[in-house]
C-alpha cells in the first residue's frame, strides 16, 4: 500500500507543477476511482470520463494544494461529487450503494467445511445492503477502498468522530448478526 | 463465479487499526472474520489498462502544458558538465574544502575546531545552526560544523544520517559527507550516510525545494519526493534519481521504521541503533530481504516481535542485547 508520506511528497510535487508526480499519482489511484466510480454510476464508460475529469481538475487546482490535508481523500471526494453529479443528470440508475447488491461466493472460507458459505454470504450481503445509507458508505469506504477514518471523514465531509461511530455501529450490528447467524446455522 | 476481489482477503494494517479503534472491546479474531466475510459483494468491473491509457493520453494532449516547466521532467537528467563548472565555482575556500576533504582543510593556525556534535545510540538530536537552520540528527550519528559556518559557504559534515530545514539564504549550504555532497539554498531534505552499513552509500532524499547532490565527478538536481544514493568509497557513482515510495528516508522523523525490500543485516543494525542495543543474526540470515512497516514503537522488543511473526523467526535476549535466529 502506498503511504501517505508518499501521497505527501506527489502533493508537494503537484504543487511545483511537477509533471512526473502527477502521473505516479495517476497510476497509482486510476484503478482504485475506477472502481470506486462504477459503484456509483455502474457505466464503465461514463467511469472512464469520471477519471479524466477528475485528474484534469487536479491539475487545473494543483497550485491550491495543501499537502497537510490527504490528496488521496481528496480524490475520492472528487470522484465521488462527479459520480454523483452524473446520476443528478443523467441517471435513472439507482445509486450503486443503494442497489441489492447481487450476492456472491468468493475467497476461501476457512470455516467453509463448517457452515454453507453461500448462505452466509448472502447473510453478509443483506446485512451491510441493510445498514443505513451513510453508515452503509462509511463502511464500505472502509472495507472496498481501505480509507481511514480521516480519509473517510475528508470524502464525506464529516467528523472523524462521526466515522467513528458510523463504523462502530455498523460492525457491532454486522457482528451479533454475523454470531446469531453461526449460531443459528450450526445448531 | 469467483469474486474477483482476491485483494480485499488481506487487511491492510491502517483499516485495521482504524476497525480496533471504532470497536474496541472485539477481540482481533472476531474482526479477521468481520473481514473476510465482507468481502466487496459486488463484481466491480477492473477497468482496461488500454482504455486507462487512452486516458491519461487525453490529460497529457488537453490538460499539461507543452511546454515543460523548469522544475519538473528535466530534473531526472545529470546537470550537464558547463553548468557544473558554474554552479560549484563559489569561492576559493570551499574549493579547496572539495578538494581536500575536511581534515585538511583545517590550517593548522586555524584557532576554532570544527564543533562536533555526537548523537550516541538511542539518542535524537535537534540542533540550531547560527543562521536558524535546523539539523535533526538520528542516533548514532556525527554532526561537524566548520569554524567558518556561513562566512562563504554554510558547511556541515555528516556521519550518519539526518534531516536538514535549511533556512533561506545568500550562502550555499552543503552537507558533505565521506563520498558525496550535497548542496542547496534553501529546503528540507534528509541525508543518509552510513559507511559501515555493508553498502557504503549516501542516501539523499528531498521533502521540499531543491539540491544539488554530488557524488565522484558527476553531479544531479533532485527535485521533491526524488532520492537519489552515491554508491562507493574510491570511485564513488551517482544514481539517477528517481521518484521512488520514499517515505522510509523519513520514517524516523515519526519514530516509524518502514523497510522497503531491505536485508535484515540492515535492519537489525538501524533497530540496534535507534534502541542503543546489538542485535545478533547468523550471516545467512542477514541477506534476507525484507518489506516491513513499524509504527510508532517505544521497546525494542515490540518491534523484535512484530520483525520476527512476519519473516517467521524467533528471537531472545542475549548478553549486551539481542539475537535473531531461526525456530
Amino acid at each position: 500500500m502506498i503511504s501517505a508520506e508518499t501521497f505527501k511528497t506527489w502533493s508537494i510535487g503537484l504543487q511545483a507543477s511537477d509533471r512526473k508526480a502527477f502521473a505516479a499519482l495517476f497510476n497509482t489511484m486510476r484503478t482504485p476511482l475506477f472502481r470506486y466510480a462504477w459503484t456509483f454510476t455502474q457505466d464503465e464508460e461514463v467511469c472512464y470520463d469520471i477519471l479524466q475529469e477528475v485528474f484534469a481538475k487536479l491539475w487545473e487546482v494543483r497550485h491550491k494544494l495543501d499537502e497537510d490535508r490527504s490528496l488521496k481523500a481528496l480524490l475520492y471526494q472528487m470522484t465521488r461529487n462527479k459520480a454523483l453529479n452524473y446520476l443528478r443528470d443523467y441517471g435513472h440508475r439507482m445509486v450503486g450503494l443503494e442497489g441489492q447488491p447481487e450476492p456472491l461466493y468468493g475467497g476461501e472460507q476457512a470455516v467453509a467445511a463448517v457452515i454453507d458459505a453461500e448462505r452466509l454470504q448472502d447473510e453478509v450481503s443483506r446485512c451491510v445492503a441493510a445498514l443505513p445509507e451513510r453508515r452503509r458508505e462509511v463502511f464500505l469506504l472502509s472495507r472496498n477502498e481501505g480509507l481511514s477514518h480521516e480519509e473517510i471523514a475528508a470524502v464525506l465531509d464529516i467528523s472523524p468522530r462521526t466515522v467513528n461511530n458510523h463504523l462502530g455501529f455498523a460492525l457491532t450490528e454486522l457482528r451479533s448478526k454475523l454470531i446469531a447467524f453461526y449460531e443459528g446455522g450450526t445448531a | 463465479m469467483k469474486n474477483p476481489n482476491q485483494e480485499s482477503s488481506v487487511m491492510p494494517r491502517t483499516v485495521l487499526a482504524d476497525w480496533q479503534a471504532a470497536l474496541p472491546e472485539v477481540e482481533a479474531e472476531s474482526l479477521e472474520l468481520l473481514w473476510q466475510q465482507t468481502a466487496p459483494q459486488q463484481v466491480r468491473p477492473r477497468p482496461d489498462p488500454q482504455r486507462l491509457n487512452e486516458v491519461w493520453a487525453n490529460i497529457e494532449a488537453n490538460t499539461l502544458p507543452k511546454i515543460l516547466p523548469l522544475n519538473a521532467g528535466a530534473s531526472n537528467a545529470p546537470v550537464p558538465a558547463q553548468s557544473n563548472l558554474r554552479f560549484w565555482a563559489y569561492g576559493v575556500a570551499a574549493a579547496v574544502a572539495l578538494l581536500l576533504g575536511w581534515g585538511l582543510f583545517l590550517r593548522p593556525n586555524d584557532p576554532l575546531p570544527p564543533q562536533e556534535i555526537v548523537v550516541q545510540m538511542a539518542e535524537e538530536r535537534e540542533v540550531r545552526l547560527t543562521d536558524g537552520s535546523i539539523a535533526y540528527v538520528n542516533s548514532a550519528s556525527k554532526l561537524s560544523i566548520e569554524p567558518n559556518y556561513g562566512e562563504k559557504v554554510r558547511a556541515v559534515r555528516l556521519e550518519g544520517e539526518a534531516f536538514f530545514e535549511v533556512e533561506k539564504g545568500e550562502k550555499p549550504f552543503v552537507v558533505k559527507t565521506f563520498n558525496a555532497e550535497v548542496k542547496v539554498l534553501g529546503t528540507k531534505f534528509n541525508v543518509r550516510a552510513r559507511a559501515d552499513n555493508g553498502t557504503a552509500e549516501t542516501e539523499v532524499f528531498l521533502a521540499e525545494g531543491k539540491v544539488a547532490l554530488k557524488g565522484g565527478a558527476e553531479v544531479v538536481m533532485l527535485a521533491p519526493g526524488q532520492r537519489s544514493v552515491v554508491k562507493g568509497l574510491e570511485t564513488p557513482v551517482l544514481e539517477v534519481p528517481s521518484a521512488h515510495h520514499t517515505s522510509d528516508a523519513l520514517a524516523w522523523r515519526a519514530g516509524r521504521f518502514d523497510f522497503n525490500d531491505e536485508s535484515l543485516g540492515e535492519m537489525t543494525q538501524e533497530i540496534g541503533r535507534r534502541f542503543g542495543v546489538v542485535i545478533k543474526l547468523s550471516p545467512d540470515l542477514a541477506q534476507r530481504h525484507h518489506t516491513l512497516l513499524l509504527q510508532n514503537r517505544k521497546e525494542v522488543t515490540s518491534v523484535l516481535e512484530d520483525l520476527c511473526l512476519s519473516t517467521g523467526l524467533r528471537y531472545r535476549a542475549i548478553h549486551g542485547g539481542y539475537e535473531i535466529f531461526k525456530p
